[in-house]
């Protein structure tokens, strides 16, 4: 799809960052993104793609909305308590762009969702609280050979990074097995969440529209205590079970 | 034969029995059950990091043991889904003579908050 007077009126000041111009607005407009779940970091990141102008989103998130969601669940309203989580987000995303689709997914992601899910989008987003739920989405996305933004906190600190099937380090060569102890309720403030959002919703954007540098074999970690930022170097392990026999994207098999 | 072991032992270079000042910084979930976020330890010089933890750990509670450590051949060790962070660059937990005097390494355990 091509854009129109209406989107360059829109877009007309993101268009003007170097390096995305017409082309990469058009391939934003374009493009597909899956993001699970769409709590503290889903919502806020949702909003900001939506907000750029990607052409669809995936939803995924099952349960429905609590007073403790409020906080910082931004696509979630008060009058929604109580009811789907997932109607909130359709209904909040297209309030802010009208043109956005949005499918939706009453589920979190699980063995039976997974691979419909990620087969639908171009990127996906990893944004859920628990392992089991990140290795699973990590696993189809190199299975599939999608891209994936994994976006995480905990209280008031948060890591980034994104993974190219093949050519990075998956989620299962940071966390072979599903570490015991997480706890995954902890004290949070909304806008931490919010900023961990916002950076991956960068990294989508840069990654959909080809600008930029990635967050490529890095883990980008944030402590909003003493507002530090770190980029830490990570490795592939050449003996992961979930990626180990992966070649980079556009690499043969010797024959 | 005392007088010769005598003089290897004399020739043993002195490095071997300096310690050196290791500075412990917690991330995540580990500084929420730590005390403190910062560590110092004075360990072998050359000790790697798998064999700061049990230093690491004298009195901690068991929920940061947890977090931190496993045991492999009944030797506490880092748990192998801690990343070990030096000079922003992941380190093998179990490489000696890495550490040198006044490093300071990071211990990030992982997060999944979402």
């Amino acid at each position: 799809m091509e854009l129109t007077d209406r989107d360059r009126a829109i877009y007309e000041w993101q268009i003007w960052v170097n390096g995305l111009g017409d082309s990469g607005q058009q391939k934003l407009k374009n493009s597909t993104a899956l993001i699970t779940r769409v709590g503290g970091l889903g919502g806020p990141l949702a909003q900001s793609l939506a907000a750029a102008g990607l052409g669809k989103l995936i939803l995924a998130h099952g349960g429905n909305t609590k007073h403790s969601d409020l906080n910082r669940q931004i696509l979630q309203t008060h009058d929604q308590l109580g009811k789907p989580r997932i109607e909130s987000c359709r209904r909040r995303l297209v309030e802010l762009n009208p043109q956005i689709e949005i499918e939706t997914c009453g589920e979190n992601v699980s063995e039976e969702n997974v691979r419909g899910l990620v087969s639908g989008a171009d990127l996906v987003f990893d944004c859920a609280p628990l392992f089991e739920e990140r290795l699973l989405l990590n696993r189809e996305c190199v299975r599939q050979q999608k891209p994936l933004v994994d976006a995480a906190m905990f209280e008031m600190e948060g890591q980034l990074t994104t993974i190219i099937p093949g050519r990075t380090p998956c989620l299962a060569c940071l966390y072979p097995e599903i570490p015991p102890g997480w706890k995954r309720e902890f004290p949070v403030i909304g806008a931490v969440s919010a900023t961990m959002a916002n950076l991956a919703a960068l990294e989508g954007l840069k990654l959909l529209a080809g600008f930029g540098e990635l967050l490529t074999n890095t883990l980008l970690i944030f402590d909003a205590r003493s507002m530090d930022f770190r980029k830490i170097a990570i490795q592939r392990r050449p003996d992961c079970l979930v990626c180990g026999s992966c070649r980079p994207p556009g690499v043969q098999e010797p024959s | 034969m005392p007088a010769l072991q005598a003089f290897h032992d004399s020739q043993r270079p002195l490095a071997s029995i300096f310690q050196v000042k290791i500075t412990v910084q917690l991330l995540g979930q580990a500084r929420q059950l730590s005390p403190t976020e910062r560590v110092i330890l004075h360990v072998e010089e050359g000790a790697s990091v798998d064999e700061l933890v049990p230093h690491l750990l004298t009195g901690a509670p068991d929920s940061l043991h947890l977090i931190l450590s496993e045991r492999s051949n009944e030797v506490q060790q880092l748990r192998r889904s801690v990343m070990a962070i030096r000079n922003n660059e992941t380190i093998e937990p179990s490489a000696r003579d890495l550490l040198k005097d006044g490093d300071e390494v990071s211990l990030l355990p992982p997060m999944s908050g979402g």
